[in-house]
């Protein structure tokens, strides 16, 4: 059975009071008192289904996405590459699964030894000395490494530098950059951009005594990398400043280029981007750091670590007696099952297969870019010149938004033929940021050019198209702004049942009646959360005003 | 294997399109110095690495784990991460590749799925908390902790932290890292020796140490010795202490916040942090359908009123409409958002903990109320029957008096070591030794009990313990 046409109702909408998808055994020891002052009154109201409906419910939900598994998905800087299904079976493992992290180390040497090895791999890829496997993700990794940073100024036996606060990123960084330096108390400072790459001039000018790092990213957010990056470490070195890499884009240089070599102090790996760990809807991923050695003290406790053979104790241990470490970000000691799946795949891949990866990349961004660009304009790419890309490019297809259509509108128009869109916006206003990775086969990146030329042949002759789509049976575009006017973040109290349905459009004739969404279009201001209506209630707003910064 | 599919002639013809002779010329901006003129070398590789092989080594590595709650083994071990039953359409559900493989749903309409399912698990969140909104996740338990005393600082503008000593090490040590280099200041707020409770004085007098300055009061229960804290006194001892100094609680000075860390699993059978006077709710995750995969990755749970929707960390998704008024989800307030706001986000959260959210929430609407509440109250009596019989022991007891939910410490007549050792040939995981942990002596074993247990594995484990002398 395919999945209905128009909306799923929720399911607390399939709900029926006393069923049920899942049971326990009996109780099969005596029961005890509950402390009667600590029982609430029943439990929380969530929905009731038997197995089948649940099984179908979530079948049906995941019809409804674009995946790597099903589409071309060539969404700029967040590398949606092949997600091996080895990895998936290796993270599935019961030796694996069920680890308790509180095991002694004796009982976890298996686990020990991969993160172990993952630590030294992941060193030899940066070309940097230590790494800390334990962020969560890519953000969770700058955040600690600016910790890290902070804590060798401030530390009067290394750094001795505690002035220095302020951290420099480029204009075009990623929104994580400036976010994390705010989260670690430091100030950020804006370098300018010319032609995409950071404007030297301008970087000399703003470093000083207080600067701690510059956060780039290279292979840069405009699909370049910059060739002055030596340059630009030689700038913060004499300064006595430390340079940061934002370690996004490394998928285009792994086994081709390290970090350390060419002057980075300290980076993040995203390993669900470079190392294939599957995004699932937005996480989970991982953000391991490396560091040149002088850092190495300040990083997180514990750090996985090998034993001398002659010394007594399982090989493997975690070493929580780390005294100048900034000393935990989290629980426990990392995204484990993550780093499992990133394991396998540099396992899988070995030294030759990591550089034939990064090459691919670079091979099938330009080979997209030389297609495209008599359609779609590519300010930084130009064969002639020979300027190319690196694993990604941007274009600002100007022509094609002369009349009224918009980017959105292309970006709609490529789900109507099975393509979900490229990143938008960023780094400039108006720009796609393609990135096909080393996955796709030839053929999909070709009919990919032919779905582009198409879309831009129609944004000259039929603008309407593009304007309504995308078109498909289940949904039409939906109104952001809408909802972010009168946000709706949580399904009402009231078993949505009760409340009578809108009758069915001419429209809708031959689908499922729409699901009953007239409280939630006109919510109830009476009604009690969680639906409520930030707008009117006026109560979301006092501690948005302006005068009160954002920590 | 590297899952490349470009063949070399294929290769050769895309150059050509290109215009270049080789690929190495596509690297012309490297300088000679940025390039790597050897291979990685990647100590302790699996040679060769077929699939058939890496399958091989991965295996060998797993052998030499011994899984504390591999079938057979009695598990209890706790201490924020538990091994509760998974129902197999969990795994099933969350493991399709169009949820496994999808990004963050930025793209509405392509991504329906995600986006409904993430509504489906705000809402879930908002029931199991008592509170307005919820987010669509944070890392996990530690740091989502460590956002919700952030947001308090960032809404109330003041700058102390009161923190029970009896929240969970890792998240203390975390929060500790996260307010260094901010202008705020952490003071834990003690337990007493006996209940294992924090103690209502102690906060009271820590509020009026402040004078004013209270930002937040964190408060977990159940703690890390499993004991149930009172949150009510607790949070509203906070509240009119902060009042009675001069410092009355208003939408426009809301200090202090109260900030209840919460289990999801006792919140079926216990009152909810909003139900009692929490502004916040923060949470680990994984007990609601996540293998203990050795710590991760698991799921920060985030709920807070709706006065504070505002300040949030982490995406929100919001229901909306089509052009034909038919109801579809879409991410939204997005200014909060880096990506929107940059140095003045909320947070500088991007990639969160999305398909564990998905299998909390299809966890939570298979169990639904009765089977959730089923599995506490399950948890609660099997952790209560194991703890009668092992305080009734020679040499044995409970070191705390305040109620708990299925986790609780014990004082041994022999160091706590001696029996996780004799424990390890009979595949009995006895419990954690408190002092390794930080929370107490090495005499001490924190013992978690949860509704996997049988009356058999509890036998076995009051049988390991009551033989091993203690001598
Ligand atoms: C350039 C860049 N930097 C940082 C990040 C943040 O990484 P994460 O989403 O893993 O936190 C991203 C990805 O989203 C990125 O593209």
């Amino acid at each position: 059975m395919t999945a209905p046409n128009g909306p799923i109702p929720l399911i607390f909408e399939k709900s029926s009071p006393g069923s049920r998808a899942a049971d326990l055994p009996p109780l099969d020891v005596p029961a005890s008192p509950l402390p009667q002052h600590h029982l609430a009154p029943q439990p929380p109201a969530l929905p009731e289904v038997g197995q089948l409906d649940l099984v179908r419910h979530y079948t049906h939900l995941a019809a409804r996405n674009f995946s790597v598994d099903a589409n071309f998905y060539p969404l700029g800087s967040c590398t949606m590459k092949y997600n091996p299904r080895v990895n998936e079976l290796a993270a599935a493992h019961p030796g694996f699964t069920a680890l308790h992290p509180a095991q002694d180390d004796a009982d976890v040497q298996g686990a020990l030894q991969l993160l172990h090895d993952l630590r030294l791999w992941l060193a030899e890829i940066a070309g940097l000395d230590e790494v800390c496997l334990q962020p969560c993700a890519g953000a969770h990794g700058e955040y600690t490494a600016l910790k890290v940073i902070r804590a060798y100024f401030n530390d009067p036996a290394a750094g001795n530098a505690p002035q220095r606060r302020k951290v420099l990123a480029p204009d075009t960084a990623h929104g994580t950059n400036p976010a994390s330096c705010t989260m670690c108390g430091t100030h950020v400072i804006k370098v300018p951009t010319t032609q995409g790459l950071v404007d030297l001039d301008a970087l000399r000018r703003l470093v000083d005594h207080e600067t701690a790092a510059l956060m780039i990213t290279n292979p840069n957010t405009a699909g370049l990398f910059d060739h002055t990056v030596t340059e630009i470490a030689r700038i913060l070195h004499d300064a006595g400043a430390l340079l940061y890499l934002d370690g996004a884009n490394m998928n285009a240089i792994v086994g081709v280029s390290r970090p350390g070599d060419f002057g980075v102090d300290i980076m993040h790996f995203n390993t669900h981007k470079t190392f294939s760990t599957p995004h699932g809807c937005g996480g989970p991923g991982a953000g391991p750091i490396a560091v040149r050695s002088f850092l190495s003290p300040y990083l997180p406790v514990p750090q996985v670590r090998q034993r001398l053979t002659a010394s007594p104790g399982p090989r493997y241990y975690l070493d929580w007696d780390r005294p100048k470490s900034i000393g935990k970000v989290r629980s426990f000691f990392g995204q484990f099952a993550v780093l499992l799946r990133c394991w396998s795949y540099i396992a899988a891949c070995g030294p030759r297969g990591l550089r034939h990866v990064a090459e691919t990349a670079v091979l099938n961004a330009n080979y997209l870019a030389a297609r495209l660009r008599h359609r779609y304009d590519t300010p930084y790419f130009d064969p002639a010149a020979r300027r190319f890309c690196a694993h990604e490019f941007i274009t600002v297809p100007k022509p094609l938004l002369a009349g009224d259509v918009s980017l959105t509108d292309i970006a709609k128009r490529l789900i109507d033929f099975g393509v979900h869109p490229p990143t938008m916006h960023w780094p400039v206003h108006d720009c796609l940021m393609i990135e096909p990775t080393e996955s796709e086969s030839l053929a999909t990146l070709d009919h990919f050019v032919e779905v582009m030329l198409t879309i831009a042949e129609e944004a000259l002759t039929h603008p309407e198209l593009l304007k309504h789509a995308p078109h498909s049976p289940s949904l039409g575009r939906l109104d952001e702004v809408a909802a972010a006017r009168n946000p709706i973040l949580a399904a009402p109290d009231q078993p949505a049942a009760r409340v009578q349905p809108q009758p069915p459009s001419l429209e809708l004739r031959n689908h499922r009646p729409a699901p009953p969404v007239a409280s939630a279009v006109h919510p109830n201001p009476s009604q009690s959360a969680p639906v409520f209506s930030a707008g009117k209630a006026g109560d979301a707003r006092p501690f948005a005003g302006p005068g009160r910064s954002s920590r | 294997m590297d899952y490349v599919q470009i063949t070399p002639e294929q290769r050769r013809s895309m150059l050509q399109a290109i215009g270049v002779e080789s690929v190495d010329d596509l690297y012309a901006n490297l300088p000679p110095e940025a390039r790597l003129s050897r291979p990685l070398q990647l100590t302790g590789l699996p040679v060769g690495p077929s699939e058939l092989e890496l399958r091989a080594k991965l295996d060998q590595l797993a052998a030499l784990n011994r899984p504390a709650a591999a079938p057979g083994a009695a598990c209890f071990l706790g201490f924020g991460a538990y091994d509760h039953f998974i129902p197999a359409a969990v795994d099933a559900l969350a493991s399709q590749g169009a949820f496994v493989t999808a990004y963050t749903p930025y793209q509405a309409e392509a991504s329906q799925g995600s986006l409904q399912a993430f509504f489906e698990f705000q809402t879930q969140v908002c029931r199991l908390t008592g509170l307005d909104v919820a987010n669509a996740s944070l890392y996990e338990g530690a740091t989502a902790v460590a956002e919700a005393v952030l947001m308090a600082l960032n809404i109330t503008g003041r700058r102390r932290v009161l923190a029970a000593a009896t929240l969970h090490p890792h998240c203390l040590a975390t929060l500790r890292t996260y307010l260094t280099d901010l202008p705020a200041e952490l003071v834990t707020v003690p337990a007493c020796a006996s209940t294992g409770a924090v103690d209502t004085e102690a906060l009271t007098k820590a509020v009026a140490d402040a004078r004013g300055d209270t930002a937040a009061a964190v408060v977990q229960s159940p703690n890390v010795f499993g004991i149930l804290e009172d949150w009510p006194a607790l949070f509203a001892a906070a509240k009119s202490a902060s009042h009675a100094a001069g410092h009355p609680q208003s939408l426009e000075h809301p200090g202090p916040l109260a900030i209840a860390v919460f289990n999801p699993i006792a919140a079926a059978l216990f009152k909810r942090p909003g139900d009692c006077g929490a502004d916040i709710a923060a949470a680990e995750g994984q007990p609601l359908g996540i293998p203990l995969q050795f710590g991760g990755p698991y799921l920060g749970l985030f709920a807070a009123r709706a006065a504070f929707t505002r300040k949030m960390p982490g995406r929100l998704v919001g229901q909306t409409t089509d052009p034909q008024g038919r109801r579809g989800f879409c991410l939204t307030l997005q200014t909060r958002e880096q990506h929107i706001r940059g140095a003045k986000a909320t947070s500088n959260i991007c990639t969160n903990q999305g398909l564990l959210a998905l299998r909390a929430t299809i966890y939570l609407s298979a169990l639904g109320p009765a089977g959730l509440r089923d599995v506490a109250t399950q948890c609660f009596h099997k952790a209560h029957h194991a703890a009668q019989r092992i305080a009734a022991l020679p040499g044995y007891s409970l070191a705390y008096t305040g109620d708990f939910f299925h986790e609780f410490v014990v004082n041994c007549p022999c160091p706590a070591r001696r029996l996780i050792d004799a424990g390890r040939q009979r595949s009995v995981f006895p419990g954690l030794d408190c002092s390794r942990l930080g929370i107490g002596s090495d005499r001490q074993l924190l013992i978690a009990v949860t509704e996997k247990r049988t009356q058999a594995d509890i036998d076995r484990l009051v049988t390991l313990l009551s033989e091993v002398s203690p001598s």
